[in-house]
């Protein structure tokens, strides 16, 4: 039922944008964001969408996938571009009933929905082509400096990174645990909502029981390998800026000042 | 009670680049009243076979029949379909989930529909079958042995009325004991409640001491099947997939290859203890075991 159900939306492939440093699609990614909030006019979108939709291509993303992943916020776009229409004072465009559109809506909403398209298009192409591992590592130096305001950086991307790495195990063993249950003619489909949330109860407990062991046998491990914290600690995996990074670094800012230019 | 597998091909995440071939054109029946051990390296696609025979999963190509009904026809009533092929996972002690053994064991019965008496009678009889003392009942599950959970886990689905009983791999990680108790069980399910069993294992001194027939699974292709006495003396082949013989049929082979004279077709060590006296002329009945070594 969720076997193989991918973590996040890592797509494993081996493009330029996949060996990337996190750092650099992290930095990128963030900046995006922050600049989608200045764009007003048609001219901006179309350079950074047409820049997004090149790098996806360059990454080997299969465009379902991005479909897929605009599909999911479809219902919020529509209703913020409809919130926005009808919402904004000015002349009038026409009437719906007792809702007057109006052209300042209309321009509105489409900058509303442009910036919520780029928005997934710019976050999804970072957890396209950036395994969850990679991410929480890239963040761990990101948030490196914070430590002096006493963020715990080391520990939050610890935590990160265990919760990632039991995602996967976790909807492996609730789909076995399902499947036992379904074995003994459990029935997850039917029934009113609080029957089936009565019908979780057999599957809930012992995905529990399961990972209060595993957290404990997680614990004696890593405290075997005399895990003591971030302080001191080396890594296997050294991060490092090579060329490609520096020179995609150079390009997306270019990008986003072309944008901001015609914003 | 028969299960016909045609053709049976099951790939994970088609179309995606995690896609994985789990069985390829598997052709196999269960037939009625055998006890079939399903034997195969890991990875070799056991599970994900057993969980087609109660339509766990479906089948990307080829179809599977229970009793002669296909299970890929959408008006089946798989819960029917269950009822009779019983299913125990892999730790199947990890679905436990009930406060008492009673109330566990009851959960297939329920979900059928039973009335209360009936249920009772079937958990009573499900406890027995899996030779568990009936003054567990009220126990929490969670505070049994490792051993007696896992049966208690079994007594769930054996609650259910199954007349095939599929095992994935019932002993894995129980002491010698444990290991024991829930072989004989099986052996007396089998023999004397008349239950179809597969077995899938991959301790080979098990499959050799129960089962009646064989079938080795290698990268989700059936290899070979025969009786577990045609399938042990292709030794050669076993140990190329990675799962060899019991250890007897093993000493044989190696005694074999040192010019003794011995049948290597040994499954018990019963057996190899009588080919050996036969080799060393030792008279039927003699003075001393282990006398006569020339």
């Amino acid at each position: 039922m969720f076997s193989g159900a991918p973590v996040g939306q890592y797509y494993p492939g081996e493009s330029l944008l996949h060996r990337l440093d996190p750092r650099t699609k992290i930095a990128v990614t963030g900046a995006l964001v922050v600049v989608l909030f200045f764009l007003y006019r048609w001219p901006a979108f179309l350079i950074l969408g047409t820049a997004l939709l090149a790098a996806q291509v360059v990454a080997g993303i299969p465009l379902r996938l991005l479909w897929r992943s605009l599909r999911s916020i479809l219902a919020l776009i529509v209703f913020t571009f409809a919130l926005q229409l009808f919402m904004t004072p000015g002349p009038a465009w026409f009437r719906l009933g007792p809702l007057t559109a109006t052209y300042a809506g209309l321009n509105m909403g489409l900058v509303t929905a442009g910036r919520l398209i780029l928005l997934i298009l710019s976050t999804s192409l970072l957890t396209f082509t950036t395994s969850p591992i990679a991410l929480t590592d890239g963040l761990e130096y990101l948030l490196r400096p914070l430590r002096r305001l006493g963020v715990p950086a080391h520990e939050i991307a610890m935590m990160m990174s265990i919760a990632l790495r039991f995602i996967p195990t976790l909807l492996e063993e609730a789909d076995r645990i399902m499947k036992a249950q379904m074995a003994r003619g459990a029935d997850f489909q039917s029934g009113n909502v609080l029957r089936r949330a009565r019908s979780m109860v057999p599957i809930l407990v012992p995905l529990f029981v399961s990972s209060f062991r595993r957290a404990d046998d997680l614990a004696m491990a890593m405290e075997a390998r005399c895990y003591r914290g971030g302080e001191g600690r080396t890594r296997l995996w050294v991060l490092r800026m090579g060329a490609a990074d520096y020179a995609a670094l150079a390009g997306w800012a270019f990008v986003m000042a072309l944008a901001l230019v015609f914003r | 009670m028969a299960i016909v597998v045609e053709g049976l091909t099951h790939i994970y995440l088609p179309g995606t680049p995690m896609e994985v071939v789990a069985l390829q054109d598997v052709d196999l029946e269960v037939k009625d009243g055998e006890f079939l051990a399903l034997i195969g390296p890991t990875g070799s696609g056991k599970s994900t076979l057993v969980q087609h025979f109660n339509g766990l999963l479906r089948p990307t190509r080829g179809r599977v029949a229970v009793d002669g009904v296909d299970l890929s026809d959408r008006r089946v009533n798989l819960r029917q379909v269950r009822q009779r092929v019983g299913l125990v996972f892999q730790y199947p002690e990890q679905q436990l989930f009930e406060e008492t053994v009673r109330a566990d064991v009851a959960f297939g019965p329920r979900n059928l529909g039973f009335p209360p008496d009936e249920v009772e009678r079937r958990v009573r009889q499900a406890l027995e079958m899996v030779g568990l003392d009936l003054g567990i009942l009220d126990r929490s599950p969670f505070e049994l042995s490792g051993g007696e959970m896992r049966r208690v886990a079994i007594a769930g689905v054996l609650a259910m009325g199954p007349r095939v009983l599929v095992l994935d791999e019932p002993t894995a990680g129980l002491d010698p004991g444990g290991r024991e108790e829930i072989l004989a069980r099986l052996r007396s399910l089998h023999r004397d409640y008349g239950l179809t069993v597969v077995l899938v294992s991959h301790q080979m001194e098990e499959v050799a001491r129960l089962a009646t027939r064989v079938v080795v699974l290698h990268r989700g292709r059936v290899l070979a099947t025969g009786s577990p006495r045609e399938v042990f003396a292709r030794a050669e082949m076993l140990e190329e997939v990675g799962l060899g013989v019991p250890a007897v049929t093993q000493v044989m082979c190696l005694l074999r290859a040192r010019g003794w004279p011995v049948r290597t077709d040994v499954l018990s060590p019963e057996e190899a203890e009588e080919e050996l006296l036969r080799v060393m002329g030792a008279p039927p009945g003699g003075q001393q075991r282990g006398a006569g070594v020339p």
